[in-house]
């Protein structure tokens, strides 16, 4: 499992390369005498993938030029778009919440992924100087759709800080309970330690908010309450901290403009966008189902970032990816989830729900040599949904698809542990909006459509109706277990 | 004479804070898959865990480590990875990571006791310096 850097030519093109340790392939102990670096495909990086020769030639319609000179556009609907556009206002502290772009405002007739949405809110363009008026509008608040029609003044009251707009999402909490999300923040500067009662009030990350609405370790014995779909903010990458090389995808640890820190999965990853829109649908289905995922937030990248950046592998990745990427919260601290120690604390319920919110995505990879489940604060976490949605890397209609069997759930890592799927059907399926599908399609930022979001939409619909075969046979899954 | 066999191991560290990448060496692996022996050996130094970053709480840590352990030692009631092969069960342990246990590059050398080789390690990676 050493980094062999297969898509660094200078590196690779080396025989007797120490083999990537594999069951069926050759033993660690043992020499391997080929080029290790004619990989047919390039796993890492879009841009450093083989392309096959294309010859040049022209086709000659005869069409003069000058009438397709003033044609627009292809003729299709676009959204509505108010005439007032953004401006960018100072704020007065922009270590306070985030701002986002994904509104969502539906009307069935819109199409699917294109929702009308108004102008967007400001974004902050960091402190204001002193010299200028700082404050004539209220920073950004929680997530509602235009902060201009918040009430003002609540991030003053809080001490400057806008509230995180996850004060949202805890449904069962009122908002004189919610506090800004600095103490994570405060931890990682290495500040005060967040041992129970050792800090001081009002300075609750969110997670802990949920964590208290639910208490008890894994935490709950059945999923949290659901919680409504809000969309999802954007923050800009300000530094690289370290890569996360679990997976082939090479995510890194990220700092952002809010003084987050995420991991961030890059649009110019061997899988590429569709694994970005995998870990968006399922992320924000599965928190508004209840389950404990990190938060997501697109991450905007500037190309002069890995500039300077000396690891060529980083640097590709950075360098195929500007623009929007995948943010998920990181949470620092977390353990490896291992279903010795893991299970006995989670409840049969939970693992149910899990298995069926997985057979639903079908998503492949949470399995037991790969989990992808954190242990964090004495509760599960779901992480790496890239893999769901196995179906769109398929060719053809995403939607025709959607009724298709995954045997797949079978190796699912909680499944030895789960109760009833079919109960946890019952459960979490009404928990779903009709509306829910579209909702997530429109969240979908329009560089990452590499398939309409309407076709995510109608698989997600098709899929959620019943009977649902999916559960069936998850159900049978388990059985033979 | 003993013959020497080639023997692959790792560090186990334990990384309280990957932003920060400081790391404290808690545990060795050690495979020498000619002879058949796997095995890990772990231990938690709390002082030096909590000189790192007084905020992270040792339990849990410990905890995975033992686990790590026992899947080392294939022990069948520490759940589905430690009824896998030996090999599998190595390739496992060193796959990276960026939890809070997380295990160092593979590197390799021969020996003839392997049990004695995972005391030598431990010994000098692991222990605290006298």
């Amino acid at each position: 499992m050493v980094d062999e850097r297969r898509d660094h030519a200078g590196r690779s093109r080396q025989s007797r390369v120490r083999a990537d340790e594999h069951g069926l392939g050759a033993g660690g102990d043992e020499a391997v005498d080929q080029l290790l670096g004619e990989s047919p495909v390039y796993l890492r990086c879009v841009a450093r993938r083989p392309l096959a020769a294309v010859g040049a030639r022209v086709v000659d319609v005869d069409v003069e030029p000058v009438l397709v000179a003033g044609v627009a556009d292809v003729a299709e609907l676009r959204p509505e778009v108010a005439s007032a556009r953004a401006a960018q206002v100072a704020h007065p502290d922009t270590r306070g919440g985030r701002v986002g772009a994904a509104i969502l405002a539906g009307h069935p007739q819109d199409e699917p992924h294109q929702a009308v949405r108004p102008p967007a809110p400001p974004g902050s363009i960091g402190r204001a100087p002193l010299d200028r008026v700082p404050r004539e509008v209220v920073g950004p608040l929680a997530r509602q759709p235009h902060a201009a029609d918040e009430p003002p003044g609540r991030g003053a009251a809080h001490g400057g800080r806008a509230l995180p707009f996850h004060a949202n999402r805890g449904s069962s909490l009122g908002a004189d309970e919610l506090a800004p999300a600095a103490g994570r923040k405060a931890q990682r500067a290495g500040g005060e330690c967040d041992r129970d009662g050792e800090r001081a009030e009002g300075d609750v990350s969110r997670y802990e908010m949920l964590a208290r609405a639910s208490p008890g370790p894994y935490a709950s014995p059945m999923t949290a309450a659901p919680q409504a779909l809000v969309g999802v903010p954007t923050v800009a990458a300000t530094r690289y901290v370290a890569p996360l090389r679990e997976g082939g995808s090479l995510p890194g640890l990220m700092e952002a403009d809010d003084d987050g820190l995420y991991v961030v999965k890059f649009r110019g990853a061997g899988q590429g966008a569709k694994a970005l829109v995998a870990e968006l649908l399922a992320g924000e289905l599965g928190r508004s189902l209840g389950l404990g995922v990190p938060e997501l937030v697109l991450v905007e990248l500037d190309s002069a970032l890995g500039r300077a950046e000396p690891d060529p592998e980083i640097q590709d990745l950075l360098d195929a990816s500007p623009g929007l990427n995948l943010g998920v919260d990181f949470l620092p601290g977390a353990l490896a989830f291992e279903a010795a120690d893991g299970c006995e604390a989670l409840s049969r319920e939970l693992a149910a729900d899990i298995v069926w919110f997985d057979a639903l995505m079908a998503n492949v990879d949470r399995t037991p040599r790969n989990p992808n489940l954190l242990l964090w604060h004495g509760r599960v976490w779901l992480i790496d949904h890239g893999a769901a949605i196995y179906h769109q890397h398929a060719a053809g209609d995403l939607a025709n698809q959607a009724r298709a069997p995954f045997p797949a759930i079978r190796d699912h890592v909680l499944l030895p542990h789960a109760g009833s799927i079919l109960e946890a059907d019952e459960r979490l399926a009404p928990r779903i909006p009709a509306t829910m599908p579209r909702e997530l399609a429109s969240l979908i930022p329009r560089g990452w459509q590499e398939r309409p979001p309407g076709d995510y939409a109608a698989w997600l619909e098709r899929r959620l109706e019943g009977p649902r075969a999916f559960a069936r046979e998850a159900e049978d899954a388990r059985a033979h277990e | 004479m003993p013959t020497n066999s080639p023997f692959q191991y790792a560090v186990l560290r334990v990384v309280p804070d990957l932003e920060r990448g400081e790391f404290l060496n808690a545990g060795v692996v050690v495979f020498a898959r000619t002879l058949g022996f796997l095995a890990a050996r772990v231990a938690l130094d709390r002082d030096r865990l909590t000189a790192l970053n007084p905020c992270v709480d040792a339990e849990p840590v410990a905890e995975r480590l033992a686990t790590l352990e026992r899947i080392a030692a294939g022990d069948s009631h520490a759940g589905p990875i430690a009824r896998l092969e030996p090999s599998e069960r190595f390739n496992w342990l060193v796959a990276p990571a960026s939890t809070v246990v997380q295990p160092s590059p593979v590197h390799t050398g021969l020996c003839d006791d392997p049990e004695r080789m995972l005391e030598h390690l431990f010994a000098r990676l692991v222990s605290r310096p006298p």
